[in-house]
């Protein structure tokens, strides 16, 4: 690999105003980006041969989720960024896991939800911010360059600084289930100095 | 890529219960496909006659292959046919076809097997031992006919329970069904009934469908029902089907070419598009949405619901 033909992240910055908002050939419908089970814990529908429910959530939604899980026959309550990994180890198969937070919470929990054996069907998620990830709110990145994952309040077809190698990056509308994030990747796609083969490069670094 | 084997009949063992296993070979000794765990051979033992049997035996880079069937003299006469093979005799089957097979994601797997449907069980457990996967084996069977028990004990050990009765096997898939890891799937095969109860009983305490595996050992005669009128919309024939006659043997019976295995409504060979008429759908392949859009019948075991049906055939 040859360094001078990849441009520094520093030298990129602010040169892409008009970002594609949508990429070509890509139906908003059917990507991978969340369409939230609910905004509203009332919303929600509850199956009732269900026995116990794990209900995570933060802080600020913690007396309206006390008050929805007394309702359910047997319900665990736990905070939805501290307490769920412990709670998830102790969950049984048949429980429900719902989940209520601000969408980067609730794509998190959804995460490792799935990861410790839960089903998709099996973990319902309330958005307090936004109906879908369409929504602009504080979301991860996953950088395909360097595979760190930032945060920020950026929307798809955004930019945002990759906190871990500083490229620009295009905020993509495949969102990852298990990484929690969605893709990023250089903004510019390389495409400007010597073709997607410099860019899978500079990918390799 | 399912593809047409010639084999040799390398070992013969009777379990008791009118229940033998026969262990197939290459005729040259050279190694056969590999296969997942709950896959089955669909040998076949007339001209157009298929039966479906569970490989019991290991399915890493495999040197024979082992399944276990159970006599049935009231049968179509697959199963006579096959306690008649003798040491040497040459059998053609399929390679092997995964239907049954565990899932990569579960955290612990809970095995049920009743009576024969412990073959594939016995694959799953060979499986599980290999990768050191977390999973425990529940095998309910009649008196004296308890095919494998002695070796799935051995392999095992404190993980096999053998409940003696009904009350104790009920008792043991609740207990469960209350109190398994969150990423816990159950598998099930044997008699249709036993995997409709299990079912039930995961679905009222929560479990989604999606957390069941069954493969049934149907009964002779499900495939029967009202005489119906089948319209072949390609060219322009009928054929008539009895009560007693399954919709498939009635149109190979009248000359047509449906590509079938299993025979149970499990495998999804013989899928056949219908152009119309009501379905009335008795198959585990398609799923709920191909139900309701009639548009395609498992012939082995569904029917017509009405007088006609036409295919677009």
């Amino acid at each position: 690999m040859t360094t001078d033909e990849v441009t520094t992240p520093g030298e990129q910055r602010g040169r892409f105003p008009a970002v594609v908002r949508e990429a070509p050939g890509v139906d908003p419908v059917s990507t991978s980006v969340p369409r939230w089970d609910a905004t509203d814990l009332e919303a929600l529908a509850i199956d009732p041969d269900v026995r116990h429910w794990l209900v995570a959530t933060s802080a600020d939604m913690r007396t309206q989720v006390e008050r929805f899980a007394h309702r359910l026959p047997a319900a665990t309550v736990v905070d939805i960024d501290d307490g769920l990994a412990d709670a998830l180890r102790t969950a049984r198969a048949g429980w429900r896991i719902v989940l209520v937070g601000p969408q980067r919470s609730v794509a998190r929990a959804r995460s490792s939800s799935l990861a410790a054996g839960a089903l998709d069907c099996e973990v319902l998620s309330v958005s307090t911010d936004g109906v879908s990830g369409f929504d602009a709110a504080t979301v991860d990145v996953f950088c395909a360059h360097c595979h760190h994952v930032s945060s920020g309040d950026v929307g798809i077809g955004g930019t945002i600084t990759c906190g871990g190698c500083d490229r620009e990056l295009a905020v993509a509308q495949h969102f990852s289930q298990r990484h929690h994030a969605y893709l990023g990747s250089l903004a510019d796609g390389g495409s400007r100095h010597g073709g997607p083969g410099t860019t899978a490069a500079a990918g390799e670094e | 890529m399912v593809e047409e084997l010639a084999l040799v009949v390398t070992r013969i063992r009777d379990l008791g219960g009118d229940i033998r296993a026969i262990t197939l070979a290459d005729p040259e000794g050279e190694a056969l496909p590999s296969f997942t765990a709950g896959s089955h051979l669909g040998v076949a033992w007339a001209p157009g006659q298929r039966n479906s049997y569970s490989l019991t035996s290991s399915g890493v880079m495999p040197h024979e292959y082992s399944i276990a069937v159970r006599r049935n003299d009231s049968g179509r006469g697959g199963s006579s046919w096959m306690h008649s093979l003798g040491h040497g005799a040459c059998v053609y089957a399929t390679s092997p076809v995964s239907a049954f097979a565990p899932v990569a994601t579960a955290t612990h797997h809970v095995l049920v097997a009743g009576g024969i449907g412990v073959t594939p069980v016995l694959s799953h457990v060979r499986e599980a031992l290999t990768w050191g996967r977390s999973f425990e084996v529940i095998y309910r069977f009649r008196p004296g006919a308890g095919a494998y028990a002695d070796e799935l004990s051995q392999l095992c050990g404190e993980r096999l329970a053998m409940p003696s009765d009904r009350s104790a096997f009920d008792e043991l898939i609740d207990d469960v069904l209350t109190d398994r890891p969150l990423g816990t799937h159950l598998y099930m095969c044997g008699p249709a009934q036993m995997i409709a109860d299990v079912a039930e009983r995961a679905r009222r305490r929560g479990w989604p469908a999606a957390r069941l595996h069954a493969e049934a050992f149907a009964a002779a005669g499900d495939a029967g029902g009202t005489p119906f009128r089948v319209d072949l919309a390609m060219s322009g024939s009928q054929v008539e089907v009895d009560s007693d006659v399954a919709l498939l043997d009635a149109l190979i019976a009248a000359g047509l070419d449906v590509p079938h295995l299993c025979r149970q409504g499990v495998c999804g060979q013989c899928a056949t598009p219908v152009a119309a008429g009501d379905i009335d759908h008795r198959d585990s392949y398609l799923t709920a949405d191909e139900r309701n859009g009639g548009r395609v019948i498992m012939p082995c075991v569904s029917r017509a619901a009405g007088e006609r049906i036409t295919l677009d055939l």
